[in-house]
C-alpha cells in the first residue's frame, strides 16, 4: 500500500491535524484545508489534494465518517465528522505529540 | 493498536469498496473537483482572473489522478487487487484464442468431472459415514472356525446361541443385535375375489427386536418390533415393511398397519413401515420379522443347520469404549464359548471357534469393491495427469508465442515474479472454468458408473455395500465439493507451473539478439518430457485395458461346463408340496419339456454361476473313514435324472442316472472331474465308493464322471462336486433349467411359468434368466473394468497423440527456415520428412518403454480381475506397442508432411 504522500509535515501529523480540525464539527475536505491554512497562517504548506488519501485511510480505520450534504451555497459536498474512535485516537496522538515536543525542546535547549 | 473488531470493520469497509468501486471513484472525483472549484472561486474573489485562478487552484491541489490512485490503493487489498486484475487479463487473453480455450476447458471439465465422479463413488462407499446416528460406534462381530470347512473365514455366519453367550460377556457393547435373512413368498390376504393372486418374493431379515434401537432407526408409520413380539409362540408373527415394499405391494396405504399377510405359511401382522432412508444393514432387505419366527418359518436354509439360525451380529459400543477393547473381550470369551458350544461341523472334531470385532464401516465392504475402486482411481488419476500434461504443452506453446510480449513487459520494468503470477493466474482461471461444469459432469458420471456397476453376489453376512450407490448417496456433499475445489487448484498448479516458470525466465537479451527465431530449447525439452509422460501413461492404461479385454473374452469363452445358448433358468420357492416330491416334479418337468420349442427340462438344487451351493465333507472314501477334513468340502447337487441334457454338460466317463437307480435309497452318484482327480488321483473312479455323511453306513457307488461345471463365479476355481439323483434322494429341487430350440427364450419362459402356475399357484418364480444373461452377469465386473479402462485408455492415447502432434508441429514451425535452406541446397523432401518423423518416433519409443515399465509395475492392482491371461501377456503388450507406435508415427507424420510444402524462398525471406 502506497502511503508516501508528499507533505512538508512531520510524518503522521496530517492525520492528527485533521482530527483536531474535525473537533469543531462536520466539515468538507475544502473546509478542512481552509481551516488548516488559516490556523497555521500559511506556515504548514500542505499539498491540498493529499488530504483525500489521508481522509480515506482515516475512514477505513473508523476514525472519521462521511456523508453527502448541501453546502450553504447549495452545492453537493462530502462532509466528514469525528467518530468516538477518532476522538480517542486524537487524545492519544495529542499526548504522544506533547511528549515528543517536550523531548525535542529539551534537546534543543529551548524550554 | 486496532483490536480484532476494528480489523473486521476494516475488512468489511474494504469489501464494500470492492462491490462499489465505480461509485467510490466517481464520488472521490466529484469531491476533488468541488475542492478545486471552491479554491478557484476564492482566488477569483481575491482578484485573479478566471483561468489564473483555476490553474493556481490546481497547482495547489496536486496531481489529481495520482491522488485518486493513491486513495484507491489505500482501500484495495494488494494481492487481491493484483489477482483480480490478473484474472480479468487472463479472461481477455483466453477470449482472444477461443480454439485453445475451448479445447483446454472441455478437456479439463472432462478430466476433473470423471475424476470427481470416481471420487463420488469412493466417498459413498468408503468415506461417508453410514446413515445411522453415531455410526462410528457401530461394530460387527466376525467369527472364524479353524479349520474352516464351509465358509471363507470372512463370511462365517454366527449362530444365535453363540451370539447370546458372547453378548453377555462383552461389557463394551451397549447393546448387540442379531440378524439373519431369508427369502420368502409374501401373499397379501383379503384381496378382492377374482383378482389374480400374486405372490411376491421378498428378502426378509429375521432380527432380534433391538436391531432398530442399536441402529438408531425410527419407523415412518406404526412401530418397530418390540421385545414382546420376539416371544413368538401363537403361530403368527409381526412384520415391519420397508418403504419400497409398502409402496409396491401395499400401494403406500397408511391403513396397512394392523393388516395381515402370509409369509410362506406364516400369518404375519404388519405393525410398521420404515422410512425410505432406512435400508437396514443388508442388501435389498424389504421386511423385518422377529428372529424367533424362524422356528415357524420352516426355513430350509436354517432348518438343516447343526447350530440353529446363522447370521450377523451388529453391536453399538458404549460411549468411550474402543473397538480394540470390544475385540479383546470377544476373544477372551472364546475358551468358555468353545467349552459350552463345541464346534460340530458334520462331525469335524478338531475345529475351534474364535471371534472378533470390526467396525461396521469396514465390514460392509465387499471384497471386490476396494480393488475395483483402486483400479478406477488409478485410471482416472492417469487420465487427469495426461490432461494436465496436454494443457501444459499447449500453454508452453502459447508462452512461446507470447515471449516477445513478456520480454517487452520485463524491459518496461515488470517483475519476473509478477509475470509468473500472472501466467499462473491464467492457468487457475482455466482450471476454474473447467472445474465448474465438472461438478455437474461428476454427478451424472457417478450415477452412470453406479448404474453400470457390476452385480456383486451377496453372501450370508454381506452387509449393505453396493446399495450405498443409490439415490441421494451420490448427490455431491461437502466432501465432493471440497474435492473438486482442491483438485481444481492442484490441477491448475500442475499445468500452470511450467509455463509460469518459463515466463519468469524470459531473457530479454536473447529475445533481442535472435529476434525470436531460436531460443526456448529448454522449453522444447520440457514439452518433450511432458509428451513422453503422456505416451507412457496412455501405454500403461492401454496395457491394463488390453489385459482386461482379454480376461473378459477368456471369461466368455471359458469352459463353464454347460452351453448357455438356448438355456433358460428359473428358481422356484415356497408353495405346498406339489413340487416337493420327485414324482410331482417329474410331471412338471415332463410338461415343460413337451412345450413347443423346448427340448428338455431338468431340475437342480443349485443354479450354475449362482454361488451358495450346499457343501458337505468327504466322510468316507472307499473303505476308509475320514475323521479329519482331509479334503476340501464337496459340493452336493440333487438333480433330476435327465440333468446332463438340459445343461448339455458332457459326460466324461461311465454313465448317467437311468432306470437302474431305484428310488428309496441313495445308491449311485456322479462326480465331476475335479472330484475324480482330487479323490482318486488318476485312477478310474467308476465303481469306487464315497460318502458325504459321517454317520452314513453305506457309501454310494460312483457311476460316472461329468465335466466340471462352474457353480460359483467363472473365475473361481471349480470345487469337487457330487451329484445325487433326486428320485433316490427324495424331495424337490428348486432350480429348473430348460433348453429351447427357438431363439426366443421370452415366449418359452411365459409358457414355462404358466405350467408351474397351473401346477401350484402358490409357488413363486424368481431369478429368471437366460443362459447368456447368467454368463453376462458373472462376467459383469470384468466387463465393467475392461470397458472403463478401454474408454480411459483410448482417451489417453488420443490426448498423447495430440501431444506428439503438438510438439512436432511446433518443431516444424521453429525450423521452417532451416528446412527451407536444406531443401534449397538440394535435400529431398522425403529426407526432411523423415527427420521430423524420426523425432516423433523417438518420443513415442521412449514413452512406450517408460509406459511398459509402468504397466509391469501397475498391473498388480488388476490381479484380482484378471482371468485366463497372465499379467505379462506377450500378445497384449505386442498389440499395445504396435498401436501406440502407429499412433505416434501418424501424429508425427501429419506435421512432417507440412515440411515438404515449405517454399524455400518464402522460408528464407521470413
Amino acid at each position: 500500500m502506497a502511503t508516501n504522500e508528499r507533505s512538508d509535515l512531520l510524518p503522521g501529523t496530517l492525520e492528527m491535524l485533521i482530527l483536531k480540525t474535525l473537533t469543531l464539527g462536520r466539515l468538507h475536505g475544502y473546509g478542512i484545508a481552509q481551516h488548516l491554512q488559516q490556523l497555521s497562517q500559511d506556515v504548514l504548506q500542505v499539498e491540498e489534494g493529499s488530504l483525500y488519501p489521508a481522509l480515506q485511510r482515516m475512514q477505513l480505520k473508523g476514525w472519521v465518517s462521511s456523508e453527502w450534504g448541501q453546502t450553504p451555497t447549495n452545492r453537493r459536498a462530502r462532509y466528514y465528522s469525528l467518530t468516538p474512535l477518532g476522538r480517542k485516537q486524537l487524545e492519544q496522538e495529542v499526548a504522544e505529540f506533547g511528549r515528543l515536543l517536550v523531548a525535542i525542546q529539551r534537546v534543543m535547549g529551548t524550554s | 493498536m486496532p483490536g480484532p473488531i476494528q480489523h473486521a470493520a476494516m475488512l468489511l469497509r474494504r469489501a464494500r469498496f470492492y462491490f462499489n468501486r465505480a461509485r467510490f471513484e466517481r464520488e472521490l472525483a466529484e469531491e476533488m473537483r468541488f475542492h478545486v472549484e471552491m479554491k478557484a472561486r476564492d482566488h477569483q474573489r481575491a482578484g485573479m482572473n478566471a483561468s489564473d485562478a483555476r490553474s493556481a487552484a490546481r497547482r495547489r491541489f496536486g496531481n489529481t489522478s495520482r491522488l485518486q490512485e493513491q486513495t484507491g490503493d489505500i482501500m484495495a487489498i494488494g494481492w487481491l487487487d493484483g489477482a483480480l486484475q490478473d484474472a480479468r487479463y487472463a479472461l481477455r487473453s483466453l477470449r482472444k484464442s477461443p480454439g485453445f480455450s475451448v479445447v483446454a476447458v472441455v478437456s479439463l471439465a472432462l478430466g476433473i468431472g470423471v475424476t470427481t465422479a470416481v471420487f463420488t463413488l469412493v466417498n459413498a462407499m468408503l468415506i461417508r459415514p453410514l446413515p445411522f446416528p453415531e455410526a462410528n460406534r457401530l461394530v460387527v462381530t466376525f467369527q472364524t472356525i479353524t479349520p474352516g470347512v464351509l465358509f471363507p473365514a470372512d463370511s462365517m455366519p454366527w449362530s444365535y446361541e453363540r451370539f447370546v453367550r458372547v453378548r453377555a460377556s462383552v461389557p463394551a457393547f451397549a447393546d448387540a443385535a442379531f440378524s439373519t435373512w431369508e427369502e420368502y413368498n409374501l401373499r397379501r390376504t383379503g384381496i378382492a375375489p377374482g383378482a389374480m393372486p400374486t405372490t411376491a418374493r421378498v428378502r426378509a431379515e429375521l432380527v432380534t427386536s433391538n436391531l432398530f434401537s442399536v441402529l438408531g432407526a425410527r419407523p415412518l408409520l406404526g412401530r418397530t418390533i418390540t421385545a414382546a413380539d420376539s416371544a413368538v409362540s401363537s403361530g403368527s408373527a409381526v412384520a415391519v415393511l420397508s418403504e419400497p415394499l409398502w409402496r409396491r405391494e401395499f400401494g403406500a396405504d397408511s391403513g396397512v398397519i394392523g393388516a395381515t399377510a402370509v409369509l410362506d405359511q406364516l400369518p404375519v401382522t404388519i405393525v410398521g413401515v420404515m422410512p425410505a432412508s432406512f435400508t437396514g444393514i443388508r442388501e435389498s432387505v424389504e421386511m423385518w420379522v422377529p428372529f424367533k419366527a424362524i422356528a415357524l418359518l420352516n426355513s430350509p436354509r436354517n432348518r438343516d443347520r447343526p447350530e440353529g439360525g446363522m447370521g450377523t451380529v451388529v453391536a453399538r459400543l458404549r460411549p468411550g469404549a474402543s473397538i480394540a477393547a470390544a475385540d479383546a473381550q470377544v476373544k477372551a470369551a472364546a475358551p468358555a464359548v468353545n467349552a459350552e458350544f463345541p464346534v460340530r461341523f458334520f462331525g469335524s472334531r478338531k475345529s475351534v471357534w474364535s471371534g472378533g470385532v470390526v467396525s461396521f464401516a469396514a465390514a460392509r465392504q465387499h471384497q471386490l469393491i476396494r480393488p475395483l475402486l483402486v483400479v478406477l482411481s488409478i485410471a482416472v488419476a492417469s487420465v487427469m495427469l495426461i490432461v494436465c500434461a496436454n494443457i501444459a504443452g499447449l500453454l508452453l506453446a502459447r508462452a512461446r508465442a507470447r515471449e516477445s510480449e513478456m520480454g517487452v513487459r520485463i524491459a518496461l520494468g515488470a517483475g519476473r515474479g509478477r509475470l509468473a503470477r500472472q501466467v499462473l493466474t491464467e492457468s487457475m482461471v482455466l482450471a476454474v472454468l473447467g472445474g465448474l461444469p465438472a461438478i455437474l459432469l461428476a454427478y451424472g458420471g457417478a450415477s452412470l458408473l453406479a448404474r453400470l456397476r457390476p452385480e456383486l453376489q451377496p453372501n450370508y453376512v454381506l452387509l449393505r455395500s453396493v446399495d450405498l450407490l443409490q439415490g441421494q448417496s451420490l448427490a455431491p456433499d461437502w466432501r465432493v465439493l471440497t474435492f473438486v475445489l482442491l483438485l481444481t487448484v492442484i490441477v491448475g498448479l500442475l499445468f500452470g507451473a511450467a509455463p509460469a516458470l518459463a515466463a519468469s525466465r524470459t531473457s530479454v537479451a536473447e529475445l533481442i539478439k535472435v529476434a525470436g527465431s531460436r531460443g526456448g530449447t529448454s522449453r522444447a525439452n520440457g514439452r518433450r518430457a511432458l509428451v513422453i509422460g503422456q505416451v507412457a501413461l496412455a501405454t500403461t492404461l492401454l496395457v491394463g485395458a488390453g489385459l482386461m479385454v482379454r480376461s473378459f473374452r477368456a471369461l466368455l469363452r471359458s469352459d463353464i461346463g454347460f452351453v448357455p445358448e438356448g438355456m433358460v433358468k428359473l428358481e422356484l420357492s415356497g408353495g405346498d408340496s406339489t413340487l416337493a416330491t420327485p414324482a410331482r416334479q417329474e410331471t412338471v418337468l415332463a410338461r415343460i419339456a413337451a412345450l413347443p420349442g423346448l427340448e428338455s427340462a431338468a431340475s437342480y438344487s443349485c443354479a450354475p454361476l449362482g454361488g451358495n451351493c450346499f457343501l458337505m465333507p468327504v466322510a468316507q472314501l472307499d473303505q476308509r473313514r475320514l475323521e479329519r477334513d482331509e479334503y476340501p468340502p464337496i459340493e452336493v447337487h440333487i438333480v433330476s435324472r435327465d440333468f446332463l441334457r438340459a445343461m448339455q454338460t458332457p459326460l466324461r466317463v461311465g454313465r448317467s442316472f437311468d432306470s437302474r437307480e431305484a428310488s428309496g435309497r441313495v445308491t449311485a452318484a456322479l462326480v465331476n472331474e475335479t472330484a475324480a482327480r482330487l479323490l482318486w488321483r488318476g485312477e478310474s473312479p467308476i465303481g469306487r465308493r464315497l460318502s458325504t455323511f459321517r454317520d452314513s453306513t453305506a457309501p454310494v457307488e460312483v457311476i460316472g464322471v461329468v465335466a466340471d461345471v462352474k457353480y460359483e463365479a467363472i473365475d473361481a476355481p471349480v470345487r469337487p462336486a457330487i451329484y445325487y439323483e433326486r428320485g433316490q434322494w427324495g424331495g424337490g429341487s428348486s432350480v429348473i433349467v430348460a433348453r429351447t430350440r427357438a431363439r426366443d427364450a421370452a415366449t418359452a419362459l411365459v409358457e414355462i411359468r404358466r405350467v408351474i402356475f397351473e401346477n401350484d399357484p402358490t409357488v413363486a418364480v424368481h431369478r429368471v434368466a437366460t443362459g447368456d444373461e447368467m454368463v453376462a452377469r458373472a462376467a459383469s465386473s470384468t466387463r465393467f473394468v475392461a470397458a472403463l479402462l478401454s474408454a480411459f485408455g483410448m482417451g489417453a492415447a488420443l490426448l498423447a497423440a495430440l501431444g506428439v502432434y503438438g510438439v512436432l508441429a511446433y518443431l516444424v514451425s521453429q525450423r521452417k527456415r532451416e528446412f527451407g535452406i536444406r531443401m534449397a541446397i538440394g535435400a529431398q523432401a522425403s529426407s526432411v520428412t523423415a527427420l521430423v518423423v524420426k523425432q516423433g518416433v523417438v518420443l513415442t519409443a521412449v514413452g512406450l518403454v517408460v509406459g511398459i515399465g509402468g504397466a509391469i509395475a501397475a498391473t498388480g492392482v488388476l490381479s484380482s480381475f484378471l482371468f485366463g491371461v497372465p499379467r505379462a501377456d506377450v500378445l497384449t503388450y505386442a498389440v499395445i506397442i504396435v498401436v501406440v507406435g502407429a499412433a505416434g508415427i501418424l501424429a508425427a507424420w501429419i506435421p512432417a508432411r507440412r515440411v515438404t510444402r515449405v517454399d524455400p524462398v518464402m522460408a528464407l525471406r521470413e
